[in-house]
């Protein structure tokens, strides 16, 4: 792939800054930065402004559809509940249902994972249960960009 | 093939600035391809092992740069510095460094949970790796009741935990035989050649060097010489080097000498037993400041306050009373290895002398801080295992043997933990200066 003009875009949507870096750094250390361009948001409202503009879009989401942040709040259903809505609103709209939604988050529960399958989304990742190299593997699957 | 590793006009200092400032790293600008099978070749104080350091973000370069996968490390932040070296590179050592207070496969498990991956998945993959690396029957084991070979093996599983694309070992080599120093070469092969991950290894022995790629000849913190290995040219190069260092003569005979030298050693040892739980650079540069005080280099006060200070100030940030503990155990260790090597000495001139008096000091000196009770019994067998240890009629691995098998079978009869910190506190005034046995230098 040509170096810079064709990287796919990853968008990451998850407020922990170790996380963030985590996500970003293995792509890197494993060689992927010729093919990838990571960009992090701590928020599903900045979120939405990269993905509606057609310049900042990306091939990829991976969101954490329960910040800590929103732990701390209370009402976890709440803003699950508002993760699922963003993808919804993604997958429902002609113009950005194209674009890959991978859960990347620490809930296991099973109800949850059936809800988003049935929005559509492109992956369940639970974080803690993937070496980096299987991160970094499972997005070449998704973009057939496989070294 | 693109290089996953770039130097460019690297240059690094030790303590710049002050009158023992040591330039460990001249000007160097090299190309590590991906995939390749790197060593650092030469005699010790090259700089071959600080370039490892500044290689896997370690010890900051003041001059140049390092490029891993075009980005340049010197700009990483702390945050990233610690991912980089939890899951970028993988690090075996000459004197293992595993926890001893872990099992085997806690060890192997540990580096996965640094970043974040849980304790369940750590454990299945840790497993993989220890079958991998033919160590599964010792999964519960701990770190003390495995032999030298089996413990590096652990070392190897451990650098491989977070599947790191560059695996750095610094003289992987160093305190292993040679049934077991093949076995970890052939490790080193397969890493390379089967799972394709870029392979840098410190050396100064030759024979070490028979499945390398390319072999940078250093000295006095300059490349002096590089060579790419063909399988023609394999024989030729490692026969060459060994015949090197087999005839040196001269200036080469003198760093030779100073590769083994026995102070180095034990600063190395003394490093990772007083800061156990601390990061590789700081007991890095702690072993440093160990090798200036013994050296005498530096007085105990100057190494007092060089301890002290904050680690961005050219000290190890060891708290106050850390700092003064550290200092008195070292000065300690100083006078014990001037008196254990006049006690060798009048051994060596005199096998059957009585070093009865000087081993009651030995006793009492590394029973300090020693909470348990022991018997006129015990303290008998005690001083007998010292006694034998120090005219090296038995090994460092026999005395924890000893230390820990109960009285009724001739042993002292400590815990396993104790006869094992013990064994460690003695090897720290031994370690070079025991009598020599024949036939062998050195015990098991």
């Amino acid at each position: 792939m040509d170096k810079n003009k064709n990287r796919r875009k990853i968008l990451l949507i998850d407020d922990d800054e170790m996380m963030q870096i985590y996500f970003r750094d293995i792509f890197w250390i494993h060689g992927r930065n010729d093919f990838y361009e990571i960009n992090m948001v701590s928020s599903l409202a900045e979120a939405e402004k990269i993905v509606r503009d057609v310049k900042t879009r990306p091939d990829s989401i991976f969101l954490d559809v329960l910040m800590s942040s929103n732990k701390k709040g209370g009402a976890p259903a709440y803003h699950i509940a508002r993760s699922l809505e963003f993808i919804s609103k993604i997958k429902n709209d002609k113009e950005l249902s194209k674009i890959n939604i991978i859960i990347y988050s620490g809930q296991k529960e099973q109800y949850l994972k059936e809800a988003a399958l049935e929005l559509g989304i492109d992956g369940y990742l639970i974080k803690g249960e993937l070496m980096p190299r299987e991160i970094v593997e499972f997005t070449d699957k998704i973009h057939g960009t496989n070294n | 093939m693109e290089p996953i590793i770039k130097l460019k006009n690297v240059s690094l200092w030790y303590e710049k600035g002050k009158p023992i400032e040591v330039q460990a790293l001249k000007n160097i600008t090299i190309d590590i391809t991906k995939g390749d099978y790197v060593a650092f070749f030469g005699p010790s104080g090259c700089g071959k092992t600080t370039m490892l350091y500044a290689i896997s973000g370690i010890d900051r370069f003041q001059e140049g740069t390092v490029l891993i996968n075009d980005r340049d490390i010197s700009m990483l932040t702390n945050q990233e510095l610690a991912i980089f070296r939890q899951t970028g590179i993988g690090i075996v050592f000459q004197q293992f460094n595993l926890v001893p207070s872990l099992t085997v496969l806690k060890n192997v498990a540990l580096p996965m949970l640094f970043v974040g991956i849980s304790s369940e998945k750590s454990d299945i993959e840790a497993r993989k790796l220890l079958e991998r690396l033919n160590l599964t029957e010792y999964a519960d084991r701990y770190p003390f009741e495995l032999s030298g070979g089996q413990q590096q093996r652990v070392g190897i599983a451990r650098a491989l935990a977070n599947d790191p694309p560059i695996i750095i070992a610094d003289e992987p080599l160093g305190n292993l035989d040679s049934v077991n120093a093949k076995k970890v070469l052939e490790f080193l092969k397969e890493l390379n050649e089967k799972d394709g991950r870029t392979i840098i290894m410190v050396t100064h022995e030759a024979w070490s060097l028979r499945d390398v790629k390319t072999i940078y000849h250093m000295k006095d913190g300059n490349i002096t010489e590089v060579e790419h290995i063909t399988p023609k040219t394999l024989a030729d190069s490692i026969s060459g080097h060994l015949n090197k260092q087999l005839f040196s003569v001269g200036s080469e005979k003198e760093e030779k000498k100073e590769e083994k030298k026995p102070e180095s050693i034990s600063a190395h040892l003394l490093a990772n037993f007083l800061l156990r739980g601390y990061s590789m650079d700081e007991i890095n540069r702690f072993e440093f400041l160990v090798n200036e005080r013994f050296d005498d280099k530096i007085n105990s006060k100057e190494f007092h306050q060089l301890i002290n200070k904050p680690y961005k100030d050219g000290g190890v940030g060891l708290w106050k009373k850390k700092a003064e503990r550290v200092v008195e155990y070292l000065e300690e260790v100083i006078d014990q290895r001037k008196d254990i090597g006049d006690i060798c000495r009048s051994i060596e001139n005199k096998p059957e002398v009585s070093i009865f008096d000087e081993i009651q000091g030995i006793r009492k000196w590394l029973l300090e801080g020693y909470t348990g009770e022991l018997s006129s019994d015990k303290i008998m067998a005690l001083d007998q295992v010292i006694s034998d240890r120090i005219r090296n009629f038995i090994s460092k691995e026999q005395v924890v043997e000893l230390l820990d098998l109960s009285t009724n079978k001739f042993g002292v009869g400590l815990s396993f933990r104790a006869a094992q910190t013990l064994s460690e506190k003695l090897e720290l005034i031994l370690e070079g200066i025991l009598v020599k046995k024949e036939n062998d230098s050195v015990g098991k």
